[in-house]
């Protein structure tokens, strides 16, 4: 495979440059998980921030590092613990919310912040410490496995399947979820699907970007996407784009800049979205100058 | 039958009482128009027959059962414009094929029949040339008739108008009058709010004016003549549906 990428590469600097990380079995590996994770974050990203939950997103990153914990104490799988967690915390805001009529943010601000406590309490009292835990926090892309890219590629499919069977009610519910309830669509069970395809995302998420920075994967492609785009299809279009480059990219950069993976991915989306933030500004100052002239003249 | 029957319903925000006791028969290809004062439980009475709100006690009954069992997109909610955010990336046609959604089934996609449906809807409101126009980009009156296209493109029988003249255009408010009235020939069913007490007539078959419950039921001229002092200095009860224009 090596000596494949580097044969093609030959001859042209830009080729070299592309192919170069890719000699290495891992970072061959990594690229692929950060497509799939790119796309699949900037993907449900986009209901997220249309919703306007970003913020439990970071939540339910957090308390799945009790799952975390909890797994690596028993021997189980971390993913499995997490994703058990994380969808036990996600269903139980909602339920908190919903019945219990406190407030969303006030919710997720209680049991995320607990569920992270019970995770940091139970490694606190181990004996002995494990890289695996730290890979957890801040993300180790370059440490995904073969199994690992099998586990997240299945959850991905998962999580996609799940959007296409609730893909109409969840746009009606984000830009109208009284009349959406109204017409008859079940806002309770189409919020716990989307609850629980969030949650999904962000466990296949952690190993690459980590719990601290997962959310910003989540958010920030879709939040530059809705800056740019005219309609919900184009949104969904431009932030999974912009979520693979920026997590193609950021793997690229962090290789040659000698950089953690998991913090220049989110750089990169956080650059993507500041710059397209200020050339819409001054495509905007552009255009009501533009109009102001007109009309004085 | 009777479109909608309310017995003795009662409901409650927590612990502060926002309709209580109300009974309420409206045959079908009936107009009602709701008016009260702000925070008298107008827009509680439409959410509750659009089962948005469980009541406490009481029946509610649509077409003869309760509004959680009835078939999808039977009820149209239309509400005002200032209770979405219309920064929400879509087209006018993007809002109004909505209306669609709630009967196709989620591995169906749009057919011929609804394709119909969304542009006679969109024609109907005169809205033809704002088809492809961007949400954000249109007036508080556009956006009234874009939510009352999405509410005839869902084929509905029960119309719910929550206050659709506050702060649109005369024209709008004609075309909103029209299509009322239409609805109303075809054997529709429409509840309506509104402040407008002295242009019932032209409006409605019947008014009821609500305060916590319903306290006068006739005819538009009838409700006219009774004179009820409802301009309350200040109301200002819950914001039920963000409506703030004093009562006038």
């Amino acid at each position: 495979m090596a000596t494949v990428t580097q044969r093609m590469a030959r001859g042209s600097p830009l080729l070299e440059f592309l192919s170069a990380p890719l000699q290495y079995p891992f970072m061959l590996r990594a690229m692929v998980a950060a497509c799939i994770i790119g796309a699949l974050c900037s993907f449900i990203g986009t209901f997220v921030v249309l919703r306007r939950i970003s913020f439990i997103g970071d939540g339910i990153a957090h308390a799945s590092f009790a799952g975390i914990v909890l797994a690596y104490m028993r021997g189980l799988d971390a993913m499995l613990g997490a994703a058990v967690v994380a969808i036990l915390a996600a269903l139980g805001i909602q339920a908190v919310h919903r019945r219990g009529g406190v407030s969303i943010d006030t919710a997720i601000g209680v049991i995320f912040t607990g569920a992270f406590a019970l995770g940091v309490f139970l490694m606190s009292r181990l004996h002995s410490y494990s890289n695996d835990l730290e890979d957890m926090l801040f993300g180790n892309i370059l440490g995904v496995s073969v199994s690992d890219l099998y586990g997240i590629a299945l959850l991905a499919a998962l999580v996609l399947f799940l959007v296409w069977c609730s893909f109409r009610a969840l746009i009606f519910l984000s830009f109208d979820p009284v009349v959406a309830q109204a017409s008859g669509i079940r806002a309770g069970l189409v919020d716990q699907a989307l609850l629980v395809m969030l949650a999904l995302t962000i466990v296949v998420s952690l190993r690459a970007v980590g719990i601290v920075l997962v959310a910003a994967l989540l958010v920030t492609p879709a939040a530059t996407a809705a800056l740019v785009a005219k309609r919900f299809g184009n949104m969904l279009l431009y932030s999974v784009v912009i979520g693979v480059l920026c997590a193609v990219g950021g793997l690229y950069a962090s290789y040659y800049l000698q950089a953690a993976s998991g913090a220049t991915i989110v750089l990169a989306t956080t650059v993507t979205f500041g710059i397209t933030f200020v050339v819409v500004q001054i495509q905007k100052y552009v255009l009501h100058r533009a109009l102001r002239e007109e009309s004085a003249r | 039958m009777n479109a909608i029957t309310l017995t003795s319903v009662t409901v409650a925000y927590g612990n502060v009482c926002a309709l209580r006791e109300v009974s309420l028969e409206v045959p079908a290809a009936t107009a009602l128009g709701i008016i009260g004062a702000n925070g008298a439980g107008k827009s509680t009475l439409l959410k509750t027959v659009a089962g948005l709100l469980k009541p406490v006690r009481g029946q509610v009954e649509v077409l003869g059962r309760p509004p959680a069992r009835c078939r999808p997109a039977l009820i149209a909610y239309v509400p005002q414009v200032e209770a979405v955010d219309w920064s929400f990336p879509a087209t006018v046609r993007d809002v109004v094929a909505m209306g669609r959604f709630a009967q196709l089934p989620f591995y169906r996609r749009l057919g011929k029949r609804d394709e119909v449906l969304i542009s006679s809807a969109i024609a109907h409101l005169g809205l033809e040339s704002l088809t492809d126009r961007r949400i954000s980009a249109l007036s508080g009156g556009q956006q009234q008739r874009v939510f009352l296209a999405r509410a005839l493109a869902s084929e509905a029988e029960i119309f719910l108008l929550d206050e659709p003249t506050t702060g649109v255009d005369a024209a709008t408010e004609q075309m909103l009058r029209q299509v009322v009235r239409e609805l109303v020939e075809q054997g529709k069913t429409v509840l309506m709010t509104t402040h407008d007490l002295d242009s019932t007539g032209a409006w409605f078959d019947r008014v009821i004016v609500v305060e916590k419950a319903v306290i006068a039921d006739g005819a538009p001229e009838e409700i006219l003549a009774l004179n009820i002092p409802l301009l309350r200095e200040h109301g200002h009860g819950h914001a039920t549906y963000g409506a703030r224009l004093p009562f006038a």
